[in-house]
């Protein structure tokens, strides 16, 4: 569970570059079954590309075993929170599988819980979620080259753990690339799902745990921290910080958008200032 | 059943900013300011999420328990600036917070 680069996983083992490169080639290939003349490749060639895809699932997998227990923290505070709420359990099981992003459910199921309207509640968690869209445009390029069913369907998996993972393996081809984050998505929305129904399950039984989103805090804490490289990215965060904390007590449900803008630009004027 | 139905609009809203910027207006129309500005998204929205966290754990606790909230952060940081250790900086995340919540002392 080492993670000596700081990037909640190890990249995949390379092979010499060129052979890598006409592999990865080929793979693309094979995904798109554009070329029958790939019946003529030589028989080691196969057991090479189906040990490789072993080795993308086994790099999500990794990716998300060290940020398990973060997420598993808050999915067991998300369940116990639907349970103590009296929001449904239904409810929050079906949320946590389709909406697969803790904060924006557990905005909505607040909001719902402190009296407002369907459209507020779902409004609050939106805004709380528009992240999201950042996150889409930031990893649009990698999904720029796939099928068209991938790019509707592949995107469901965007959130915080899937997009910081994800752009940090920057060597993968396009067909490499859609099995890992296949994997990746698969895996962390097992993780959290079942996280979510043993905190329902385990609601009755647990003592009040009110400070257990530290847990998650200290998660991001530790992915943050290899990311502070430069000045520019200690200033993004300084910024980003500072003004999250400043309103979120004004409007809560912009904290953390507002406090991603005001970093990114921090970190955008400061880059011009320096060049 | 109304709870159900926000889950729902909720995750099709979710879906729909998801793939935005990806099969609709897809980023490389987006000026090039604006792409150049993605790459300082990682450490800004951690950073907010860090503060947001924070705040919202420490809510209502007294001092020393706001303390330990913001020193168990700090020193998750250290430990994983030491170390490079994602799994022992969250240890450290829930080792505070057992020990804010189950200990008397705190």
């Amino acid at each position: 569970m080492e993670d000596p680069d700081g990037r909640g996983g190890r990249r995949s083992p390379r092979l010499l570059p060129v052979v890598t490169k006409d592999v990865a080639a080929c793979r693309w290939t094979v995904g798109h079954m554009t070329n029958p003349t790939l019946t003529a490749v030589p028989s080691g060639w196969q057991p090479a590309v189906r040990a490789d895809h072993r080795q993308l699932r086994r790099d999500a997998v990794r990716d998300i075993a060290a940020l398990s227990p973060g997420i598993v923290s808050f999915g067991v505070m998300l369940g116990v929170t639907v349970v103590s709420t009296g929001t449904g359990r239904l409810a929050g099981v079906l949320g946590a599988a389709l909406v697969f992003g803790g904060s924006a459910q557990l905005t909505t199921l607040t909001v719902l819980h402190l009296g407002a309207g369907l459209l507020a509640a779902v409004l609050s968690g939106i805004v709380v979620n528009a992240r999201i869209l950042l996150y889409g445009a930031a990893l649009e390029p990698r999904f720029r080259h796939q099928p068209r069913w991938f790019r509707l369907l592949g995107p469901q998996f965007i959130q915080d753990q899937t997009y910081l993972s994800a752009s940090a393996r920057t060597d993968y081809s396009p067909a490499e690339f859609r099995r890992y984050w296949g994997w990746l998505g698969f895996v962390l929305l097992s993780v959290w799902t079942c996280s979510v129904v043993a905190g329902v399950l385990a609601a009755p039984l647990l003592p009040p745990l009110p400070h257990l989103g530290l847990v998650g805090a200290a998660l991001f804490v530790a992915m943050l921290v290899p990311r502070l490289v430069d000045r520019t990215s200690v200033i993004a965060a300084a910024v980003a910080a500072a003004t999250a904390l400043g309103l979120v007590h004004l409007v809560p449900t912009l904290g953390i958008l507002g406090g991603t803008t005001a970093g990114v630009l921090a970190a955008m004027m400061s880059a011009r200032s320096t060049s | 059943m109304t709870t159900v139905v926000a889950m729902v609009a909720l995750a099709a809203a979710c879906w729909f900013l998801r793939i935005l910027l990806i099969v609709l207006v897809p980023a490389d129309r987006l000026p090039a300011r604006v792409r150049r500005a993605l790459g300082h998204l990682a450490p800004a929205v951690l950073a907010a999420l860090v503060a947001v966290e924070a705040d919202a754990t420490a809510a209502g606790s007294d001092a020393v328990t706001a303390a330990m909230v913001v020193g168990s952060l700090l020193l998750a940081g250290l430990a994983m600036r030491a170390t490079g250790s994602l799994l022992l900086a969250i240890g450290v995340g829930i080792g505070a917070a057992l020990a804010i919540d189950l200990l008397p002392l705190a």
